[in-house]
């Protein structure tokens, strides 16, 4: 065991990532499948994202026929936050790395990912990042695939229960961090008196699908930076990342 | 624009979008952004964007109202006592299929 290549190390981080993915990715399959697509357009998209909250938004968005500057803008919107992770992940290795192996591993950067390389406390080679991307994809994929497949075997009250997932995933991951800091509650607490605020005043509600998630977010987050900026420290955004991959483990 | 057109497009999109964010700080020189109120706000982005695709969307998951506040509740508690996502999604599922059966 002492010998083990830095890949087959990779791969043992990576199985505990493609468990807690594989229903994750199980209700964004089934999430595809009750939006009146074929198993194959969730698995695609799993194929080419890897990014849980922005493909869920993303298909909710295709569903209602939102304009594709709107799918665009929000999911960019939505995967701001991996700004934050690449560029630490990127200060973290040491190795020099072609260019293509440094665009493997930004396709990689997962909440969970990100969090597990950020608290290995081997070496980062390419070999790691390798067994625990492929590891993590796999159960992503075929996650994907099998909730796809499975829920036109559904009960149909089942298959209507299971459009709360999504939510209440968000919810996991988000209360925890909401308990331990009141910025993030206040934060959170603006985002959703904003977003309430566009789905409940008509005028607000006929503008394009997808505005009433960026608005939100981005008013909500730069009130945020300005009232509770954050301590300038190296740390900030892996202690913060590390609160919600711990749901995952 | 076809209905494949719009799906293949809107998955690009989608994609071109995740991956955009998480390589470009691979391409650019080693450093860190300076700016604290940037880094604060990319900090606060993944509960603000949360929260506003959380409420009040949540409310209206399914076709029952009383059967998504249900679901709404059990998701806040198991999640406020800081149980493991699969229990969060399992518990909100369960009681949200009970009530959609008894209403």
């Amino acid at each position: 065991m002492k010998k083990q290549s830095d890949f087959i190390k990779g791969v043992y981080n990576g199985i505990p990532i493609a468990l807690g993915y594989i229903p994750l990715a199980f209700s964004f399959g089934t999430l595809a499948i009750k939006g009146g697509y074929d198993f194959w357009v969730p698995t695609l998209m799993s194929m080419l994202s890897f990014t849980g909250a922005g493909q869920m938004a993303g298909i909710q968005m295709m569903v209602q026929a939102a304009s594709l500057i709107s799918i665009f803008l929000v999911n960019l919107v939505i995967n701001a936050r991996y700004l934050v992770m690449s560029l630490s992940m990127n200060n973290k290795i040491t190795e020099k790395m072609s260019v293509f192996k440094r665009i493997f591993i930004s396709f990689g950067m997962t909440d969970e990912n990100f969090t597990i390389a950020s608290f290995y406390t081997g070496k980062l080679t390419f070999p790691f990042f390798a067994g625990l991307i492929l590891t993590s994809y796999t159960g992503w994929i075929l996650g994907t695939l099998v909730g796809a497949l499975l829920m036109q075997l559904m009960p149909a009250i089942i298959q209507e229960a299971l459009s709360i997932t999504i939510y209440a995933m968000f919810c996991g991951l988000l209360l925890p961090s909401v308990k331990r800091s009141k910025a993030v509650a206040v934060v959170t607490a603006i985002a959703i008196a904003i977003s309430c605020a566009f789905y409940f005043i008509p005028f607000l509600a006929s503008l394009p699908s997808g505005i009433n998630i960026i608005v939100p977010t981005v008013v909500a987050a730069a009130i945020g930076a300005l009232v509770f900026p954050m301590p300038q420290e190296e740390e900030q955004t892996d202690s913060i990342k590390n609160e919600e991959a711990k749901e995952n483990e | 624009m076809s209905d494949l057109t719009y799906l293949l497009l809107a998955i690009a999109a989608i994609s071109i979008a995740a991956f955009i964010p998480r390589v470009i700080p691979f391409l650019l020189p080693k450093g860190r952004i300076k700016s604290r109120f940037l880094n604060s706000f990319l900090n606060y982005i993944p509960y603000s964007v949360l929260g506003a695709m959380i409420f009040p969307a949540i409310f209206f998951a399914t076709s029952s109202l009383l059967a998504s506040i249900a679901g709404t509740v059990v998701a806040i508690l198991l999640a406020f006592w800081e149980k493991r996502l699969i229990i969060v999604a399992l518990g909100s599922i369960l009681i949200t299929a009970i009530v959609l059966a008894i209403v």
